[in-house]
């Protein structure tokens, strides 16, 4: 009888700390769970704000005609209108065709997508130098579409110094219109 | 239910007083006389109480007592000592007892040994024969000198003289000396009125007896300690007076039984339940049962410890169970609580997703075309801030004019202009910077020491705004290494006051 009676204590000693240590793990792997989940849930939230962010810069960009096939009349068009409100002499330009650029060596992303660019010349006859920097300054602000200004040469015209309602500088402007162009277009 | 079963042993007779709960049985008494049925009533009466323990508290007169100093010895050494001193005086019985009394003070410092023994083993064996037999739990075998001194120890004497009367032995004189029992004697005496009829005889033979052994104090009486019933009292307190010589106590039997916690009420003198009660409500160590005597007893104990363990075992692990259930159930209740929050928290990202909005694109061409613009972007450069810079610095400068601007975005070291292509795609580098050409002449000057100053002043004004400074090309080349020509009478145009020079602005 005390045999037995020790075996059955012993018995339900061994089942209960089973149960309990199956319980401890139970509980561990569910802590585990939940915390994942409470990160999971985090993340999705974050990722949800991203891409609303993404997706507002995104129809930004499209909207700027950076995005998407390049707008030459639009870029002639801005230009043409800045240099009338600016009185500037005369505006000449230059638009070379469009090259792809290789990103290769570079830590851009963007495998999905051509990075693109036409370089432009712009020569400008200004009665200072000012008009030119404000001609710079509405192009970025006003144009629809990117560019990146290289280079720009500013020379005096000594020949018509003196004169009155002449164009006192001469200015040659190296600029590239970049757009980026979507290799495959896939929906969500 | 009986629970202990108390005898008391006379020469005569064996009385049994069963007992429960340290109360006796009342009407359950029984007397064994040493005969054939007296042997037979009691081994039907352990029939009746089977497992009951039993005390036998022995009060013979062939009991005898000896003081002996042993050495100061423990353990095994102890053990053979008194086994040789039970040898030499007790040979002829197993019912033997040694107890240390106390240890000298002075030479081996051994310790004082009383050594007892009941001498007549015939008067008891027969009974515990019958109980052995009967497989009776025997807790041991007492004695009424060894264990009377517990009705006394209240009583403050160096020197006293117990007297009691057991019904079925006699009149008992136990003589203390300083606490320790020294001298005792049963006489075979069994009237109810022994003790008045009696007791003086058989005290001045106890005294003169003490006297010749030269046991009693010196300069105070002897305290003679009479236990017996009210009226005995009232006749005895006539009839003894105290003297010089003897002091007399004489000690309600009523009032000790309340003391020790005896209910029942006692008719006579008889010291009887009194002793019993002390035995089986104190017992003290057994004094006389050899370990075949205790055989069952120590089985019974045996067991019962056996129970108990086994009880607490039980009782552990069933706690230990409880608790580990209790914990268990705690934490399926934490699981369940913590699976609901995690259906929760997924319903909730099930419904962030199913209102993600649909966008024309996936969201990685998306992320991707942002970031390469984000770049490029970053990447763009006005040359604004450098010509207002270099044009603030100028006011300072009435005497230089500058006749052309060449500014252009580069990266490296190399002052060669690279083409669009390789600019945009270097446009992210953190070494692209912008530089000017600034073509130019110095006007009004003296000479061509003014004019290389104005153009070396022109160039530190600059540096200090961080710019980096090269001349590229001077009026005059000063270079040890070179050849200059030149005519003082020419013009001074003619002479040489134009400059070129290159102004770097770093990205940051």
């Amino acid at each position: 009888m005390a045999i037995l009676t020790l075996i059955l204590g012993a018995i339900a000693v061994y089942v209960s700390d089973d149960m309990l240590n199956e319980a401890q793990q139970s509980k561990t792997t569910a802590d585990q769970e939940w915390s994942d989940a409470v990160r999971k849930l985090e993340r999705t939230k974050n990722e949800q704000e991203d891409l609303q962010g993404y997706y507002h810069q995104y129809q930004n960009l499209v909207e700027q005609n950076i995005i998407g096939e390049e707008k030459r009349l639009d870029w002639i068009e801005s230009i043409e209108e800045i240099r009338n409100r600016l009185n500037i002499f005369s505006v000449r330009y230059k638009l070379d065709p469009q090259e792809t650029l290789d990103m290769v060596g570079t830590d851009l992303p963007g495998s999905s997508f051509d990075l693109r660019r036409s370089n432009m010349t712009l020569g400008l006859s200004l009665l200072h130098e000012g008009q030119l920097l404000n001609f710079i300054e509405a192009l970025s602000e006003e144009a629809k579409g990117m560019y990146l200004l290289d280079s720009c040469v500013l020379t005096r015209n000594d020949l018509v110094r003196k004169l009155k309602f002449t164009p006192n500088l001469e200015a040659e402007c190296t600029l590239g219109w970049i757009t980026l162009n979507e290799k495959n277009v896939d929906s969500i | 239910m009986t629970d202990k079963l108390l005898f008391f042993l006379g020469s005569e007779w064996l009385i049994v007083y069963p007992s429960k709960r340290g109360q006796f049985l009342e009407g359950e008494q029984q007397r064994f006389a040493n005969d054939v049925s007296g042997h037979t009533a009691l081994a039907s009466l352990l029939k009746k109480y089977p497992k009951t323990t039993c005390y036998l508290l022995a009060d013979l007169v062939e009991e005898d007592f000896r003081s002996e100093s042993v050495p100061h010895v423990s353990g095994k050494d102890r053990k053979e000592i008194v086994d040789r001193k039970f040898e030499q005086f007790y040979r002829n019985t197993p019912f033997r007892h040694a107890q240390i009394l106390y240890r000298e003070q002075d030479g081996r410092r051994d310790n004082v040994t009383l050594f007892s023994a009941l001498t007549n083993p015939d008067l008891v064996s027969p009974w515990l024969d019958i109980m052995l037999e009967h497989e009776a739990s025997i807790a041991g075998i007492y004695s009424v000198p060894l264990v009377s001194k517990q009705l006394v120890s209240h009583i403050p004497s160096s020197h006293l003289l117990l007297i009691s009367w057991q019904k079925y032995s006699g009149l008992r004189e136990i003589f203390y000396r300083d606490g320790h029992i020294s001298f005792s004697r049963l006489t075979p005496l069994v009237d109810s009125d022994v003790i008045t009829k009696s007791l003086q005889i058989e005290l001045n033979r106890t005294y003169k007896y003490l006297s010749s052994l030269s046991l009693l104090p010196v300069d105070q009486p002897l305290d003679v300690c009479i236990i017996c019933s009210k009226e005995d009292k009232n006749k005895l307190q006539e009839m003894l007076q105290d003297s010089d010589n003897i002091r007399y106590i004489t000690e309600d039997i009523d009032v000790l039984a309340d003391r020790i916690g005896l209910k029942e009420k006692l008719n006579d003198s008889d010291a009887t339940p009194l002793l019993l009660h002390l035995l089986g409500c104190r017992p003290p160590v057994n004094q006389y049962a050899i370990a075949d005597h205790m055989h069952f007893h120590d089985l019974w104990k045996a067991k019962s410890f056996l129970k108990i363990a086994v009880a607490t075992a039980a009782i552990i692990c069933v706690a230990w169970s409880g608790i580990n259930l209790w914990d268990a159930s705690g934490l399926h209740q934490d699981i369940k609580s913590i699976n609901t929050m995690k259906a929760s928290i997924k319903a909730q990202e099930s419904r962030i997703e199913a209102d993600y909005p649909h966008f024309p694109v996936s969201v990685d061409r998306m992320k991707a075309g942002v970031s390469v613009i984000q770049k490029h972007s970053a990447s763009a450069l006005s040359p604004k801030q450098f010509l207002i810079k270099i044009s603030r610095k100028l006011e300072n400068f009435p005497m230089i004019q500058v006749n052309s601007f060449s500014w252009r975005v580069t990266s490296g070291s190399g002052a060669v202009q690279k083409n669009g292509s390789q600019l945009i795609a270097q446009a992210s580098l953190p070494d692209t910077y912008q530089e000017i050409l600034i073509g130019g002449e110095v006007l009004s000057s003296l000479n061509l020491r003014d004019t290389i100053d104005s153009i070396h002043q022109f160039r530190h004004a600059l540096g200090k705004e961080g710019f980096s400074v090269t001349p590229v090309t001077m009026p005059v080349n000063l270079d040890s290494g070179a050849s200059i020509a030149g005519d003082l009478d020419s013009e001074k145009k003619l002479r040489g006051s134009a400059f070129v020079m290159k102004v770097v602005m770093s990205r940051k």
